[in-house]
């Protein structure tokens, strides 16, 4: 453990400025071979930019890189992969209208270029060893990105990143969007890295993933470097509170281990089928808070999607019970006049509007409810509330969504529907990506949706928050339903997952 | 570092800039190059009716421009109404009924693209194409059952719209108080701008694309018709050329007024209003210090390519940030 190990790269007052903000403010830290270095701080503290520099997808406003020794300036990304510096990027890094061998190799095709054009074969047989060397068979190189689902496609990412060989890896956020079997996967590669006298750079907002894996954690808040604690000093309360700069109490998840729900039948699903679903059956009712429980390809996504009227089912339908009229949802027009919203988890694609502002992207789901005629000043107040409520980081209201943090982002996907007149919510991975202190009120605000009397579909990777705020877990399993637990202080993560497999 | 502060500020507001620096570009330079006549009174009076047709067209635009639409129609559209008014103001003598047909017949114009692209699944420039054709189809047939042009017989009936400037300050400020308000302050507006980023969202956040599409395309169509009236009492008669052009005259307005013609969140009505104002001065003034016309459309062919290459290298730095 105390051996000396060799410093891999090292930033001198790294310091990122866009415009006025200042992201990151002179960070300096060293990237040891053999070790993995954790990076947490709250939602905009400057992870991903510090990353995205190392990286060289943003520019550095000021300082200095070292690797190896040497100084270090990357010219473009395919510069920084020759240097062995490879990224996952917290938000899509794949572009859809590309094959996966497309993707993994984009920007790279001349290896493959036989006679003045890009061997395609060679190439996909390559991106088939690539995915393979990583323990994936189920994701077929010819097909397109917009094909795979979200966590196929950040796999895919992680496959293009370990096949140069990485001197150092960054893994920016990526675990909440993967299942089990993903996090799976990504775990024994970086630790192969580590054994391999590689470096990785974690970036997580999991306490306890990051305590598990890394073996330095270095602290950062609002761009500024805070502390760096080694393995021997981890402490949960330690750490929470360095981040935040106070100590963060309350409840986390709710409090009651009351699961019993006698409101009425909202939306009733009866034996949907679909290319992934299969014959899935079930009640939510008014005040329920239901939670789903699944494997990557379990279908649990696609349950949300089907109920949202996205997921063209072969079988089966969804009905709804708003004030006793009872209507059955075939299209995302019928879901919304019926008073279903919808979280997705692809924030950047279906969630928000990146070039609009938060301001316009707040209000857009809410329209609905407001008068035909809407003043800057109904707007203003009601985007500040929700900002406030959610302590979404931004320089104004009119700041674009695009500029935001991951972790704000997601706020302001959440913050769209709380307010808003939908009786039924459906949540796809809602936390994900937010930092602890947010996610405490968010979980706060879904129980306060529950006791209004909303009915909420709450789908999530994390076990832990599935069990804190359900009434109910449905587990799935090969698109059916395996299992289900009601709400109960004992019911532990290994209840469930028994299901699951 | 003030000159790195103005940099990053023409970045973050450049559909400003275009907007009013091109308007000032152009106020300032011609008053200078044509020593103050631009701006004589008498000069003042024509613009304004050169502008009238444009202003109305454009306003009415940006409803397209602003979800995602890039119409190509409305000069040909113009030009049939025209000679539907024409047609109706021979037979029945009846200004107002003549107006109210024209509106429809533009209106209608406009929904069949929107049906198109709606409910067929058409792109949407494909459909405005189709129209075009069809228009222009329509008046160059009937102008040869006419030996190529139609009189207005009752000239003095529509006469005002071209003479009595109010008319056309009074149309202007009702189209533009509309649009702003419109635009600006109702679901319409915000519905319509979020459909130009990113529709996927706009639907996951509850548009109903559809009828958002629907409304703007009657929107356009109204003013398109009402356009009409402008453009046939200017015009004296209906020959096979009347509104030719009109769209591209529009595309430049906007963009010379800072508009994106993907749409989006940057979309303004101002892009609409100032715009049609520094472009009827540009064409104006060019003549007014005498550079032939040939020359002009030269020049509003350059600055169409400049403008549009500014804002189109604009999007490509918004995509390259992934993070
Ligand atoms: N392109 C941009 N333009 C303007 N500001 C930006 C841009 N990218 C990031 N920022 C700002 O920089 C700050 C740091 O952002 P960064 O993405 O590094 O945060 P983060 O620590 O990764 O947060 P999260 O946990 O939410 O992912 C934020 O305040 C953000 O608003
Ligand atoms: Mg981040």
């Amino acid at each position: 453990m105390e051996e000396k190990r060799k410093l891999l790269i090292e930033t001198k007052d790294l310091t990122k400025k866009f415009n006025d903000v200042v992201a990151v403010n002179k960070v300096s830290i060293k990237i040891n071979r053999g070790e993995i270095l954790g990076l947490i701080g709250e939602n905009g503290s400057g992870k991903s930019t510090i990353s995205s520099m190392i990286s060289a997808i943003h520019t550095v406003t000021s300082g200095e890189m070292f690797l190896d020794g040497k100084k270090y300036t990357p010219s473009s990304r395919m510069d920084a992969i020759d240097n062995g510096i490879t990224m996952i990027v917290q938000e899509a890094g794949t572009i859809d209208g590309l094959t996966v061998a497309e993707n993994i190799f984009l920007g790279d095709e001349k290896r493959f270029i036989k006679r003045g054009i890009v061997d395609g074969r060679k190439m996909e047989e390559e991106a088939k060893k690539a995915l393979l060397s990583i323990g994936i068979e189920d994701i077929e190189p010819s097909a397109t990105a917009a094909m795979l689902s979200f966590e196929e496609r950040k796999l895919v990412e992680v496959a293009k990143a370990v096949y140069y060989d990485p001197e150092l890896f960054i893994v920016d956020e990526t675990t909440t969007a993967l299942s089990q079997h993903g996090r799976e996967i990504l775990y024994k590669l970086i630790h192969k890295l580590r054994d391999d006298n590689k470096a990785v750079l974690l970036i997580s907002h999991d306490l306890q993933e990051l305590m598990d894996n890394c073996d330095v954690l270095t602290v950062l808040r609002d761009g500024n470097l805070v502390e760096t604690i080694s393995k021997d000093e981890f402490n949960e309360d330690r750490i929470k509170k360095s981040m935040v700069g106070r100590e963060i109490k309350g409840d986390y998840y709710r409090s009651d281990y009351d699961g019993k729900c006698d409101g009425k039948v909202i939306v009733r699903a009866e034996n949907l089928e679909s290319d992934t679903l299969c014959d899935v059956s079930f009640d939510l009712k008014e005040g329920q808070i239901l939670g789903i429980a699944g494997l990557s390809g379990s279908g649990m996504h696609e349950l949300g999607r089907a109920i949202f009227g996205l997921e063209k089912l072969k079988k089966g339908r969804v009905t709804t019970f708003i004030s006793d009229k009872e209507s059955e949802i075939k299209s995302v027009k019928d879901a919304l006049s019926n008073n279903i919203g919808y979280i997705s988890k692809d924030r950047d694609k279906e969630a928000l509007v990146l070039p609009a502002s938060i301001k316009d992207n707040l209000v857009l789901a809410n329209l609905s409810k407001m008068k035909f005629f809407i003043t800057k000043k109904t707007e203003k107040e009601f985007a500040q509330k929700i900002i406030d409520d959610l302590n979404i980081k931004c320089s104004s209201m009119n700041q674009a969504v695009g500029e935001l943090s991951g972790g704000n982002k997601q706020k302001v996907s959440f913050g769209k529907w709380i307010g808003n007149d939908s009786k039924i919510i459906i949540m796809d991975s809602p936390t994900r990506g937010v930092d602890i202190g947010v996610k405490t009120t968010m979980y706060q605000l879904i129980t306060e949706l529950k006791k209004q009397g909303y009915a909420i579909l709450l789908i999530s990777e994390e076990m832990q928050e599935l069990i804190g705020m359900s009434d109910e877990i449905l587990i799935m399993k090969d698109g059916a339903i395996s299992g289900r637990a009601q709400r109960s202080a004992e019911l532990g993560e290994q209840d469930i997952i028994s299901y699951m497999i | 570092m003030n000159s790195n502060k103005l940099i990053s500020f023409i970045k973050n507001n450049r559909n400003a800039v275009v907007c009013y620096g091109s308007f000032l570009a152009v106020v300032l330079g011609f008053s200078v190059m044509t020593k103050g006549q631009i701006f004589s009174a008498y000069n003042l009076k024509s613009l304004i009716g050169q502008m009238c047709v444009l202003m109305i067209i454009s306003c009415g635009m940006i409803f397209m421009f602003g979800h995602g639409t890039v119409d190509i129609a409305s000069g040909a559209v113009a030009g049939l109404c025209s000679l539907v008014i024409t047609l109706v103001l021979n037979k029945t003598e009846n200004l107002g009924f003549s107006i109210v047909i024209s509106i429809v017949v533009s209106v209608l114009l406009y929904l069949f693209m929107w049906f198109v692209t709606a409910y067929l699944g058409l792109m949407s420039i494909i459909a405005s194409l189709a129209v075009m054709f069809i228009a222009r189809g329509i008046v160059t047939y009937i102008l040869s059952l006419n030996d190529g042009r139609i009189n207005i017989m009752h000239y003095n009936l529509i006469m005002p719209f071209k003479s009595d400037i109010r008319l056309s300050i009074a149309a202007m400020a009702v189209v533009i108080i509309a649009g702003l308000i419109l635009f600006n302050y109702t679901k319409l507006g915000k519905y319509c701008k979020a459909i130009g980023d990113n529709k996927l969202s706009a639907i996951q956040s509850g548009t109903n694309v559809k009828a958002v599409m629907f409304w703007c395309y009657v929107i356009a169509g109204v003013c398109v018709g009402i356009a009409s009236l402008f453009l046939l009492a200017r015009g004296g008669n209906v020959g096979k050329n009347i509104g030719a052009g009109k769209e591209m005259d529009v595309m430049v307005a906007v963009i010379l007024g800072g508009m994106n013609l993907n749409g989006g969140a940057k979309s303004r009505m101002e892009a609409a209003i100032i715009g049609t104002i520094t472009y009827t001065l540009l064409a104006n003034g060019l003549t007014v210090a005498g550079v032939a016309q040939e020359y002009i459309t030269l020049v509003k062919g350059i600055i169409f390519i400049v403008i549009i290459g500014l804002t189109l290298r604009q999007n490509k730095t918004v995509r390259e940030m992934p993070r």
